[in-house]
């Protein structure tokens, strides 16, 4: 298998993937969008091709089938019902398997499963689902011993081999038998002649299905009872064929050819190109003001702007839209409504909204929690919906837009809300908290509680959501992409959860504070508060330094003592103290100066010191010399 | 400072007339009194010394970082590793930008002089000076001509670890205590 071909292909099917992902949920939606199904066909079709092309017979089988189906579709000879979207989707994932294992390292695939492939088999022949899942064992079925298939066959013979069959079959499907036993003409104490044994036994060893069998059985029988008849013709009734439009394929196929691929590691190089023209158009903007000259200004001011949109222009390559995220979404809600026996309406806004290719996978984790649980915990079993009055189809919103330099994503859901009540009593139940604290906390901050390690107020442990690990890891997750959550809840009417996250996790807002004589980079979402260091409000408990604000002891933490011993001791009159958040917990650091507000551009440490505790990374600041970016958890963990 | 052809022989490299094999092109460099040699091919650039930014905490042999157009890159007091004292940064100081794979390095010396052949036959190998721990930054030794010894170094050992097992007594540039690698 030659490598450099593998990666190409993975590479396409990866994105034919994800495409087909959307377009199958799309589908449920619109069964009979001929755009749609012609697209799709394709997916699966290409898919096939490079499979081929690298020799993955298994990959190819699925892919095959799959293309198979959905060419019966687009044509109008099958219909994708809920039960071929079933085996579509399973085939689906069965292929992602594939993929995945191929992007591993696995060159040598295992072979889809049969009972899926015989089921695709079966659907693209217009079989119902449950027959086909008694295919495969059908063709074993073999004469009893000692039996003539030419010969005459006794009644006892016959029941024999009905009975085989019955067995082999699954025990869960055995939706041939009951219509075969059902069929009136069939008189399974009658004869049965030769001619009518052997179209049966013909068909049989052919692969069919059983019920192919038995309905030509039964023709030959000539007692052809029409409920049968019926039954089987439905899933096999051909749909108002719909022509294909080969004006949408010539479109995409227009738009294919205006993209590039580009390795993201070129973007981040052009992106540290840009900051570094940044730094030069502001050198030459103090030149310019000392230099006085017309001219010299004139281009200044032009290249200034021509380098702000050159950096807002490459700023936009690294953007993908949020429904490369939202787009898993419908499916996840799908199958998992399915499972509970929910019914779930997904409406989704603002998908074309725009964010870091970093954020946007860095999100899809948390937000398919949330998903989960809005649908688990949050919308109600039908039933129970309808008896509080609300309508049977509970509904979630998933909405992004962008605020500013922040993008808020909501998941809202119409539920039955969070019972502030219950979450503090689970909450001192699990000793996560106190009683005494418990009492005191508002509805708003009760529902915070579900973000503490260890905090699930379902009794029992579902496969779905309920283990208690999941929301903490959400909210660190948030937090880490410089993010944070927000809950709020009304009991009985539903939860919505806001997570704001910046645009972008190339940039870092943070506070520049001198210490020694150097700059360090604080991240402003740690940041509280600001005031002038005052020996006269401090306390030493127990050894450590502590501040008093607002009727409340803070931890002092001295930054010199860290950061530049060498300066450790001096005054500290002009000093700064700086609040920040750690965690939990709340400390101020004692720094030299407070320089101001600063968006930074995070640059990795250099060889040796990457992955140096206490350090997020290092930035280069406007007048072109080094700040280190404080990590301060990392810090704390050392002290 | 591009990368020159290994087995080029136009420059000024002291030459027996008749020698054809082959020949290690090197960046010569001082460090205190001794003249070192290391392959051309692994220098991206020799840098004039900007400032150099320290990093608390990190290991004792990393001076602290410089920004090279916008990419932060260590640099280490290439002395520590030849148990030398730190020197002091002169006007005839440079940096040396070392690459192994994607990484960089800067290697502060007190003086770059010139790119040079050297005779491999030139060159021995350390194993007859003796076993000591830092022969291991050395590839070897070469006597060539009236220049005298010229060590020539293994540019990939920069790039391991930390250099822990090295007894220094005084680092006087740096702050923390040998062995330390963390933060606080």
């Amino acid at each position: 298998m030659d490598e450099d071909i593998l990666q190409d292909f993975l590479v396409e099917a990866g994105e034919l993937y994800e495409n087909l992902n959307e377009q199958l949920v799309e589908l449920e939606q619109n069964p009979l969008d001929a755009n749609l199904l012609n697209a799709i066909f394709r997916g699966f079709h290409t898919i096939k091709g490079g499979a081929g092309f690298i020799g993955v017979t298994p990959l190819i089988e699925l892919c095959h089938r799959a293309e198979n189906l959905f060419d019966k579709i687009r044509n109008g000879e099958r219909q994708y019902s809920s039960e071929n979207a079933d085996i579509i989707l399973q085939a689906y994932d069965a292929i992602g398997v594939m993929i995945a294992g191929l992007q591993n390292g696995e060159r040598e695939l295992e072979n889809a499963d049969p009972a899926l492939l015989a089921e695709l088999d079966a659907a693209v022949k217009g079989q119902v689902v449950a027959v086909a899942k008694a295919t495969p064992t059908a063709v074993h079925l073999a004469l009893p011993e000692g039996v003539d298939p030419d010969g005459d066959m006794s009644d006892e013979e016959f029941e024999a081999l009905l009975n085989q069959r019955d067995q082999l079959s699954h025990a869960d499907t055995p939706a041939v038998a009951t219509k075969l036993t059902l069929a009136p003409g069939l008189d399974p104490d009658g004869e049965i002649t030769d001619d009518e044994f052997e179209a049966m036994l013909a068909s049989l060893s052919a692969g069919k299905s059983a019920e192919d069998a038995a309905l030509e059985a039964a023709r030959a029988v000539g007692a052809f009872s029409t409920p049968i008849a019926e039954q089987s013709a439905a899933p096999t009734k051909p749909m108002p064929a719909k022509p294909a439009a080969p004006k949408a394929a010539a479109k995409s196929g227009e738009e294919a050819e205006s993209t590039v691929r580009v390795d993201t590691k070129r973007l981040d190089e052009i992106m540290n190109l840009v900051g570094e023209l940044v730094l030069v158009r502001n050198r030459l903007l103090n030149l310019r003001s000392t230099l006085q000259n017309e001219e010299i200004a004139a281009a200044v001011a032009n290249l200034d702007h021509v380098t702000m949109d050159l950096q807002a222009s490459v700023m936009k390559t690294r953007m993908q839209p949020v429904k490369k995220v939202f787009s898993r979404f419908p499916r996840v809600v799908r199958d998992l409504a399915r499972k509970l026996g929910k019914e779930i309406d997904l409406e989704m806004r603002g998908e074309e909204t725009d964010l870091d290719k970093n954020l946007v996978e860095a999100l899809a984790d948390p937000l398919v929690h949330l998903v989960r649980n809005a649908v688990d915990h949050g919308v109600e079993m039908p039933d129970e919906r309808e008896r509080s009055g609300k309508s049977r189809v509970g509904k979630l919103i998933l909405a992004a837009q962008q605020e500013g330099d922040h993008i808020l994503l909501t998941i809202t859901d119409d539920g039955k809300g969070m019972d502030a009540a219950l979450l503090r009593r689970k909450a001192v139940e699990k000793g996560l908290i106190d009683e005494a604290t418990a009492s005191q906390l508002e509805d708003k901050a009760a529902f915070d509680l579900i973000l503490l390690p260890g905090f699930s107020t379902k009794t029992e442990i579902t496969d779905v959501s309920g283990r208690g690990v999941g929301m903490d890891v959400v909210k660190s997750t948030i937090t880490k992409l410089n993010g944070g959550i927000d809950i709020n809840s009304v009991l009985g009417e539903g939860t919505v959860f806001n997570i704001r996250v910046p645009l972008t996790l190339a940039i870092l807002p943070t506070l520049m504070v001198g210490i020694g004589s150097f700059n360090y980079a604080i991240p402003l979402t740690a940041v509280q508060e600001i005031f002038d260091y005052d020996a006269t409000q401090t306390n030493k408990i127990d050894g450590r330094m502590m501040v008093r604000l607002r009727a409340r002891s803070i931890p002092l933490y001295f930054m010199r003592e860290w950061l530049s011993p060498s300066t450790h001791g001096d005054n500290l009159d002009h000093s700064k103290v700086v609040i920040v958040n750690v965690g939990m917990s709340v400390i101020g650091l004692i720094v030299d100066h407070v320089r101001g507000q600063e968006e930074v551009v995070i640059k990795p440490l250099g060889a040796k010191l990457q992955g140096a505790k206490g350090y997020a990374g290092a930035t280069i600041t406007g007048d072109g010399r080094i700040a280190l970016i404080l990590d301060l958890p990392g810090m704390m963990s050392r002290f | 400072m591009s990368v020159g052809n290994l087995f080029d022989t136009s420059s000024n490299s002291v030459d027996d007339q008749d020698y054809d094999g082959a020949y290690l092109r090197c960046v010569l460099f001082k460090l205190e009194t001794e003249k070192y040699g290391i392959n051309v091919q692994r220098v991206r650039e020799v840098l004039r010394v900007s400032e150099i930014r320290p990093v608390p905490g990190s290991p004792f042999d990393v001076l602290g970082v410089i920004n090279v157009r916008g990419v932060i890159v260590t640099v280490l007091d290439t002395r520590q590793f030849f148990k030398l004292y730190s020197g002091t940064i002169t006007d005839l100081s440079r940096i040396i930008i070392i690459e192994q794979q994607d990484q960089a390095l800067g290697l502060l010396v007190d003086e770059v002089e010139e790119v040079r052949d050297i005779q491999d036959n030139h060159i021995d190998s350390v194993g007859a000076i003796g076993d000591d721990s830092n022969n291991r930054m050395i590839h070897g030794i070469a006597h060539v001509g009236s220049d005298g010894v010229i060590i020539i170094v293994e540019s990939e050992k920069f790039f391991d670890g930390t250099t822990s097992g090295h007894s220094m007594g005084a680092a006087p540039s740096v702050t923390v205590d040998a062995g330390d690698d963390d933060l606080f």
